[in-house]
């Protein structure tokens, strides 16, 4: 049965100053499956990411050819029109990172922050939001008498998973992860690997990883990015 | 054979510390030496009850009060003045501007940290000798002046640091609120100033440093010997650094150059408590733009 796409990717270019990362790429993602990136290093995959949240704009040298639309609501958007907001674009398109980035602030308010760059951090339902986020994580039970401390005290795997928490406090209809548990212990690894199968039920998820067995054992489709081109694997 | 360099190389860095913690410790433990024994209420107020010169009642000619007041007024006013004129160009040159004008910008502001002391002294008298001769007739050298060249003094300190820092965060602290849907101004406010914040109040305690003790610039644009408290920014004013100075160069008697050491000493003292206030301030501010909810 083929399923619904819900981003589409038309001849992608990407280039760093005069050097092309990702040439010609053209694919669909189908919506609520888990599409694992794999691939060696230095091949553009979190290169791949940041065409889709558009977050390489904030490097200097750097140009996007090609077009990439998402199914927001009934309509597919092309996320590069200029009349779109980058903003909204990066509140329905989550990204979390290899490594966990928590802000220097409590574990709270690292989950409330995306909420208050919305202006929508003082709604009553906020400690609610914050609550099912940190129990869609499995992490509510480990912090919830200890919210108001430093999230940084953290160990490596909870620091990920709060900033999973983080992303999924917006909703986000697509989710991506860059090497989420490169820097984890295989408990943390587990879990995180559970969490996303949990995830992906309201979620499309786009994991870049370098584990080919992880990506086995929770991926629908597997990508390979060799030489800044596609290759479906399965 | 490379041990050996190895350990040269250590000795020679630990000497040269040595060599700075020990000129630093000569310099306070001489200045002490000599001062402590004027360091009574008499130099701070002379024969006026300290209340009295304290609640402005009665003016203070044989101490060192108008000084300290007139330093501290040229420091907080130098400082508020070029704090957000550095702390937002610092900003744009990190954040916005373009490489060409990042370059040329950061030309003129390293000439501009280049220019000794007493040239943007004499500019600034010369601006007011032109403000009172085109304009202003009312207009002589004053605290404004004074504390307006200062910020022009350390300005380009205050810029720079706020650039580095800004510029030397690593890429995922930068990206994290970008990545959460935040815009350009609430990444800057949010995350990286706050992020970057003890390095920028690093720059505004080595401005506060030269403001405090720069006599160049304040002996041609308003600081004089006999003035009083400051009554407007309008007015002239004394300083510790030009009290030093003039005591230092024209002592009358022994107990007149004593006078002067407690003097470097009030100096010292005063620094201290707003390099501490600095601190302080920065692990508030900090807290409060970090942890706020």
């Amino acid at each position: 049965m083929k399923m619904k796409p819900k981003i589409k990717i038309k001849n992608l270019g990407f280039y760093y100053n005069a050097h092309p990362v990702l040439k010609n790429i053209s694919m669909e993602i189908a919506k609520n499956t888990i599409t694992a990136v794999t691939g060696p290093s230095g091949q553009g995959k979190s290169t791949l990411l940041f065409t889709l949240n558009r977050l390489w704009e904030t490097m200097e040298g750097a140009r996007v050819t090609g077009q990439i639309e998402i199914l927001f609501g009934e309509k597919f958007q092309n996320i590069y029109d200029p009349g779109f907001s980058v903003s909204t674009l990066r509140r329905r398109v989550g990204m979390v990172f290899q490594m966990p980035n928590p802000l220097p602030m409590s574990i709270y308010k690292n989950v409330v922050f995306p909420l208050k760059l919305k202006g929508a951090a003082k709604q009553a339902d906020t400690p609610f939001r914050v609550e099912t986020a940190l129990k869609r994580c499995f992490l509510w039970e480990e912090v919830k008498d200890r919210l108001n401390e430093d999230a940084r005290a953290l160990s490596g795997g909870q620091q990920q998973r709060l900033c999973i928490a983080r992303a999924l406090i917006l909703k986000p209809q697509v989710l991506m992860l860059d090497e989420p548990t490169s820097s984890l212990d295989d408990t943390a690894c587990k879990m995180i690997e559970e969490l996303l199968v949990e995830v992906k039920k309201e979620c499309t998820i786009l994991l870049v990883s370098h584990y080919l067995d992880q990506v086995k054992r929770i991926a629908d489709t597997g990508l390979r990015l060799s030489r800044g081109q596609i290759i479906q694997e399965w | 054979m490379k041990l050996s360099w190895d350990k040269a190389f250590y000795l020679f860095a630990w000497g040269c510390s040595l060599v700075l913690v020990a000129a630093v410790s000569i310099i306070l433990g001489f200045l002490v030496v000599k001062g402590y024994h004027t360091l009574a209420p008499a130099l701070i107020f002379g024969d006026t009850p300290f209340w009295e010169a304290l609640l402005l009642r009665r003016q203070v000619f044989d101490g060192l009060f108008p000084a300290m007041v007139g330093t501290l007024c040229l420091i907080v006013l130098a400082i508020v003045i070029a704090i957000p004129l550095g702390l937002f160009t610092g900003i744009f040159l990190a954040e916005y501007a373009s490489p060409k004008v990042k370059w040329l910008f950061s030309l003129v502001f390293d000439i501009l940290a280049g220019i000794p002391s007493i040239v943007v002294g004499l500019f600034g008298f010369s601006i007011t000798l032109f403000l009172h001769h085109s304009f202003f007739d009312r207009l002589y050298p004053c605290l404004l002046i004074s504390a307006l060249s200062l910020a022009f003094l350390v300005l380009p300190y205050m810029i720079r640091t706020t650039q580095m820092a800004l510029e030397n965060l690593p890429m995922d602290v930068r990206m994290t609120a970008p990545s959460l849907g935040a815009t350009k101004f609430q990444n800057i406010f949010y995350v990286l100033l706050p992020a970057s914040l003890s390095i920028i109040v690093s720059g505004i305690i080595l401005s506060i440093g030269r403001c405090a003790e720069d006599t160049a610039v304040i002996m041609l644009t308003g600081a004089v010997a006999t003035a009083g408290i400051p009554r407007s920014v309008f007015s002239s004013f004394e300083a510790l650094p030009f009290y030093i100075y003039y005591i230092s160069s024209q002592y009358a008697d022994h107990s007149e150059l004593m006078k002067g050491y407690g003097a470097c000493l009030v100096l010292i003292f005063i620094c201290m408590n707003l390099f501490v206030f600095a601190h302080f301030l920065k692990q508030r501010l900090s807290q409060k733009l970090l942890y706020r909810s």
